[in-house]
């Protein structure tokens, strides 16, 4: 199980919240589903959509790590553009795109975060999803819908990121 | 829709310059796997999940036994103290945990103000998969008593590395802010601790309840781990619950015995099935848990006792070939143990002791 699942649960893991917590969540994970592994149902999906529902529980813990890391992307990432000559003009764009999504990500609430980065990420199936979170196949689909939806607002849009870093009282929950 | 739509791309890639997992960061959460002082419950996985480990094991085991062999044979039995007799006699079941009780009579419970938290120091000494070796290590960490949420644990060996060192020490300056996500106990709610029945059979049948979802135990082993659960958060156990209790552990098929922990006298009681067997350590003058411990009684893995790299390992100093920290730790593991301090067929001892604080990251 370890040599199969833990490579992409790690993959998955330093995406959200870094190399070094990943390490930490992903060990947790498999301690935690050996645990409790007489509540894994064969019947009712794969072993890796349950391992990511684990591990997408225990890093909600460490929200504020990824909120801020997050937040630290769209900082880094902000460029002044009159400073540099045309040749960097692409490499300005994309920064200042990656600081529009990390900022729109940071906003965005838990669960369509969850969703979202089970979705591009981890690439999981909408049923693979509801059943890694237990929640409806209907959350599901909302809650990527308005995920996308902001997402695909700053990705290519134009315009300064600097607006994206308001914050807001969810954030900080 | 398809994955490859540009919002979905650009997440995925987010944030910029993060490689594909290396194989030193796999097996560094392997060594972490390995090195958890893990409960009782979850200590020996499944054979599917220990097959390619045991094989890589065994090989291991047959290097070190090769390296270590003559001074197996040679090295005298430097043990001072006799191994403690374990004894299921009856009477002497009785006469033990009717000590217990007597002096748990005055265990009363510690009273709690709004936000202050339960401190558990777990030092243990536990056996790493990967080089048979014994490692010791403190787990910390720190309890709501309201939900019973574990808000916080650290291990000290992890605090040798820089990176784990610095981010510990931001999360301490930023307070440990508390999460509010899914309990880590979460069978066990307060009334178990300070409420609930008392009369036996009806407790035996509250603690069925708790661990109700672990199908392939016994009952007598589901009992077991409910108390064992519980009593990592002796110190707001009510005195009327602890005693009711310590008369389930009474009726069940127990052993008996008194060990001594670095000069430190304790009891043990063991409930064996199969080739494990689970103690539960008291502290006989206030009547409180102290501890646990494991043990193993087979003759082939997933017992560390019986494994020729263990065995080896008792008699012998084995540089270790996993990589180390100047401080001597090993780095996701622990600190090496010099020789072996536990009793025959024991293979990992954990020693509590509690407080009450009022902040994460605070002891007392």
């Amino acid at each position: 199980m370890f040599d199969r699942h833990a490579r992409e649960l790690l993959r998955y893991c330093t995406r959200r919240v870094g190399a070094q917590l990943a390490e930490d969540v992903v060990a947790e994970t498999f301690l935690v589903a050996y645990e409790r592994r007489d509540r894994f149902d064969p019947d009712r999906g794969e072993l890796l959509p349950w391992l990511y529902g684990i591990a997408t529980n225990l890093l909600r813990r460490h929200r504020r790590t990824e909120v801020r890391e997050l937040r630290e992307v769209a900082r880094s990432s902000v460029v002044d553009g009159e400073r540099h000559d045309e040749s960097a003009a692409h490499r300005i764009d994309a920064q200042r795109s990656v600081a529009r999504l990390s900022a729109v990500l940071a906003k965005l609430p838990r669960r369509q975060r969850d969703v979202l980065m089970l979705f591009a990420v981890a690439e999981l199936e909408y049923a693979e999803i509801a059943a890694a979170l237990g929640i409806p196949l209907g959350s599901v689909r909302s809650s990527l819908h308005r995920a996308r939806a902001k997402v695909r607002s700053v990705v290519g849009a134009a315009g300064p990121g600097d607006e994206c870093f308001e914050n807001s009282e969810e954030d900080a929950r | 829709m398809s994955r490859v739509d540009a919002d979905l791309v650009a997440v995925r890639d987010l944030p910029p310059g993060v490689v594909e997992p290396s194989d030193e960061a796999v097996a560094a959460v392997w060594r972490r796997i390995s090195a958890r002082p893990a409960p009782s419950a979850r200590r020996w996985p499944s054979p599917r999940l220990w097959v390619p480990i045991a094989a890589a094991a065994t090989a291991t085991a047959t290097v070190l036994l090769l390296m270590v062999s003559g001074i197996v044979v040679l090295r005298p039995h430097l043990k001072a103290d006799p191994p403690p007799e374990f004894s299921s006699n009856p009477a002497k079941v009785t006469r033990v945990f009717a000590d217990l009780i007597a002096a748990a009579r005055t265990a009363t419970p510690a009273r709690l103000r709004a936000g202050q938290l339960i401190y558990l120091r777990d030092a243990s000494i536990f056996p790493n998969i990967p080089d048979g070796r014994l490692y010791t290590g403190v787990l910390e960490s720190w309890t709501t008593p309201d939900r019973l949420m574990e808000t916080y644990r650290q291990r000290d060996f992890d605090l040798a590395r820089p990176d784990v060192l610095a981010l510990r020490r931001s999360e301490e300056s930023a307070k440990y802010p508390r999460p509010t996500g899914a309990d880590t106990r979460p069978w066990a709610k307060p009334n178990d601790l300070v409420g609930g029945p008392t009369d036996p059979a009806v407790v035996r049948r509250a603690l069925l309840e708790l661990k109700k979802f672990t199908t392939n135990w016994s009952d007598n082993r589901k009992v077991w781990e409910a108390v064992a659960m519980l009593a990592t958060l002796d110190p707001v156990l009510s005195v009327a619950r602890r005693l009711a209790l310590y008369r389930v552990l009474a009726a069940m098929p127990v052993s008996v015995a008194e060990i001594k922990v670095g000069g430190r006298r304790l009891v043990a009681v063991r409930f064996a099935e199969g080739d494990e067997g689970h103690d539960l350590l008291f502290d006989p003058s206030t009547g409180r848990f102290a501890g646990s411990q494991a043990a193993y009684f087979g003759a082939h893995w997933p017992g560390l006792s019986d494994n020729p790299a263990f065995r080896a390992y008792q008699a012998a100093s084995i540089p270790t070939p996993l990589p180390t920290s100047s401080g001597g730790v090993v780095l996701g593991v622990g600190w090496p143990v010099a020789g072996n301090p536990l009793d025959p067929g024991v293979d990992q001892r954990d020693l509590w002791s509690w407080g009450v604080v009022e902040e994460v990251g605070e002891r007392p």
